[in-house]
């Protein structure tokens, strides 16, 4: 048998062939692209719309609220309110000194020689959580000598902070040292861990 | 030839063509028509989602302001009922407690003041009983330490110290202390605490 060629002359068709296969794969992946971003746009679209119609229905629920609440707050007199509770706190914190705890460490710190008249606490503002008062004291020294030891020693007692020596006067008739002198009292202080042996000692026998 | 061979394939790639140039087309709107109203749509959730929240946390900070008042209220009205109350219904009882104190501590007031003064922005008087007492300093020790211990709303003030002529323990002890009452009008004015 013999094969005719001429018959069936040779055509290249593989460029068409190729392209029809790139255009139809490059069509499939736009087709898929675009079912995928309308898909998206109009799913998504309503999510969005539904969400935005919660939000604004919460907006509207907040002012609400909020306009209540700035209506009770306006009927509320806040300002004298809260002059109100602190002077009652304070009131409280005055009922509150410990007083015996005071005596306590004035007993334990006061000189020989020297002895208090007068005792005057004013409770002031706490600083840091530690309540502060300011103390008046005024009181009797043998001399000068006695009533500088006075000052030493609440300058030694961590209860006790700035000691402020107002006055003092001597009164020729008793034979005494008057004075008086202000302090900052802190009746919640503990003595340190690290003080001075004769402070601790002193602080102990507080 | 070439023209031949493409013409005669033509069924193959014009569909496969028209796909690509339809699908191209289609891009091109969406990217010009939806792809912008969606982000549009998308920022304008996002303000209002902002504004909520700031709005839900302004609500909070109310409420909390609100509640702390509230609580502030009651416990004004609950101290001021429970603890203080008019001098009408409490004077006698009070200064009949700082006697008896001062009594059992050992301390005998020869003469008592009763200096008050009115809080009228509180509707609240101050007052204070001041007395001097003869006794030693024990006596006075005991004396702080019941009124400490009282569950009356009294206030140790002042405590001034003098010697007594002649005697080495005994001391002239002059104190100062206070309590307060609902001013008359002060009822009213708890009622709008």
């Amino acid at each position: 048998m013999t094969l005719n060629l001429s018959r069936q002359p040779f055509v290249n068709s593989r460029p068409v062939r190729r392209l029809t296969l790139v255009l139809w794969g490059v069509g499939l992946i736009l087709t898929a692209a675009n079912l995928t971003f309308y898909w998206r746009y109009f799913s998504g679209q309503q999510q969005r719309r539904d969400r935005l119609q919660v939000v604004e229905e919460q907006i509207e629920t907040e002012r609400a609220s909020l306009d209540e609440l700035e209506r009770a707050l306006a009927n509320t007199d806040l300002e004298w309110q809260n002059r109100q509770v602190e002077f009652l706190n304070h009131r409280i914190a005055e009922r509150m000194f410990p007083w015996s705890r005071l005596f306590d460490r004035l007993s334990g710190l006061l000189p020989a020689d020297v002895r208090l008249t007068r005792l005057r606490p004013t409770v002031g503002e706490a600083v840091d959580g530690q309540r502060r008062v300011r103390l008046e004291l005024r009181g009797e020294a043998r001399d000068g000598e006695a009533l500088l030891e006075l000052v030493d020693r609440l300058f030694g007692r961590p209860a006790f902070r700035d000691p402020n020596l107002l006055s003092e006067a001597w009164n020729e008739r008793r034979r005494v040292l008057e004075f008086s002198l202000q302090v900052t009292y802190l009746p919640d202080a503990t003595a340190p861990p690290t003080s001075a042996p004769r402070e601790a000692a002193a602080e102990a026998s507080e | 030839m070439s023209q031949s061979i493409w013409w005669r394939h033509l069924r193959f790639w014009l569909p496969a063509l028209a796909l690509v140039v339809v699908n191209i087309g289609v891009l091109t709107f969406y990217r010009m028509v939806y792809a912008d109203e969606a982000q549009a749509r998308g920022r304008l959730l996002a303000r209002r989602e902002a504004e909520l929240a700031a709005l839900t946390e302004k609500r909070q900070g109310s409420e909390e302001i609100v509640t702390a008042a509230q609580l502030n209220r009651q416990r004004v009205r609950q101290f001021r009922g429970q603890r203080l109350g008019t001098e009408r219904r409490r004077l006698t009882e009070v200064i009949a407690e700082v006697k008896e104190l001062a009594r059992r501590a050992g301390l005998e007031p020869s003469s008592i003041r009763y200096p008050a003064e009115p809080l009228t922005e509180y509707g609240l008087t101050s007052r204070s009983i001041v007395f001097s007492v003869d006794g030693d300093y024990a006596a006075l020790r005991r004396f702080v330490n019941f009124l400490e211990l009282s569950e009356r709303f009294l206030t140790l003030e002042e405590v001034t110290l003098s010697g007594r002529q002649g005697s080495d323990d005994s001391l002239r002890i002059s104190l100062q202390v206070s309590t307060l009452f609902l001013a008359d009008s002060g009822d009213a004015e708890a009622g709008q605490s």
